[in-house]
């Protein structure tokens, strides 16, 4: 569900609706995801999909803390930051903690998706 | 398509790495046995212990003795010991021999041997631990480590005397004791006298 709203922040409420309607039909296992995941990151741009491979080398769930993901990634400081701000909006990065003590982690799922369809190191079963 | 998925793979390998170099530099900032360090290491613990296993799976056989020497530290300080990670630091011990192995390192193999045989020691698993200090002491003996034989053979007597081979015992103890005084180990010296007080004590 949070994926979903996420994608509205991208796209008229609409589209991403009627993108819905089409898979819901395929029903609630992994295939359902995967539509919702693609979709997803069909719509980020390259800095966002690069932290987004990033953040999946952190294990899922414990993810890393503020200054450790952003020594990890290879971008600059202020595109890192927009481009993590983007995944945070959209739901696929979960950002907790406290100002100053924040943390950044991907739900297992969201690992799952990287790495069983994004770079495919995992083969999909 | 085929591209993409490669361009990524080949993205994400190169984060692991620089995770996997991220979190070693990080975890070498606290090394020291303090609370403070400990504590540190807690928060990182997760992260440094998947990047041992990266470094394990890729065989960056430096990286993972790096990591085992901050995560053993000296065997009875080290912050999976003290913690009770231990099912961990099984892992990272055997990790850690088979890496030292793989470099030819046998100064770091009979370290963590030593430190192995002390785990199992601490956990009760006597044999094990006998087995362990025995693979450490031959390879201490063959590089002619002094002060490596003598704590082995100290903890081999440990364990003999808590398995109830007293006679052992104070014959292991008393070999490490001709060591330990002929290099004027006084630190050595008096944890081995105070054995060998307690060994007369249960004989008496």
């Amino acid at each position: 569900m949070k994926l979903v709203v996420g994608q509205i922040a991208n796209q008229p409420m609409s589209v991403v609706l009627t993108a819905l309607k089409l898979v819901s039909f395929k029903g609630q296992d992994y295939e359902f995801y995967r539509f919702i995941y693609q979709h997803s990151w069909e719509l980020l741009d390259e800095p966002s999909r690069m932290v987004l491979v990033e953040m999946s080398v952190f294990p899922p769930t414990e993810g890393g803390a503020l200054t450790d993901v952003q020594e990890v990634s290879q971008l600059a400081p202020s595109d890192f930051w927009s481009a993590m701000n983007l995944l945070v909006l959209m739901s696929l990065v979960d950002k907790t903690g406290q100002v100053d003590q924040e943390r950044f982690a991907l739900h297992p799922l969201t690992h799952y998706f990287i790495l069983s369809d994004i770079t495919q190191e995992w083969n999909e079963s | 398509m085929k591209e993409d998925v490669e361009h990524w793979r080949n993205y994400r390998q190169l984060a692991a790495s620089r995770h996997t170099t991220h979190y070693l530099s990080r975890a070498e900032e606290f090394q020291r046995p303090t609370p403070m360090d400990y504590d540190a290491l807690e928060h990182l613990r997760v992260n440094v212990l998947a990047a041992v296993e990266r470094a394990y799976q890729m065989k960056q056989w430096s990286h993972l003795l790096r990591f085992a020497r901050v995560l053993t530290n000296d065997g009875a300080h080290g912050f999976l010991l003290v913690r009770g990670y231990w099912k961990e630091l099984r892992i990272v011990l055997e990790r850690a021999i088979q890496s030292s192995k793989a470099e030819g390192n046998n100064y770091d193999t009979a370290t963590f041997f030593h430190d192995l045989a002390l785990l199992e020691e601490n956990t009760g698993k006597y044999d094990d631990a006998r087995c362990f200090y025995q693979q450490s002491l031959d390879l201490k003996e063959v590089l002619g480590d002094l002060p490596g034989i003598a704590r082995t053979l100290h903890q081999l007597g440990i364990v003999a005397h808590y398995v109830g081979n007293y006679d052992e015992a104070q014959s292991l103890y008393e070999r490490s004791l001709k060591i330990v005084e002929s290099s004027n180990d006084q630190q050595g010296i008096a944890y081995t006298l105070h054995q060998l007080g307690v060994l007369v004590f249960l004989v008496n």
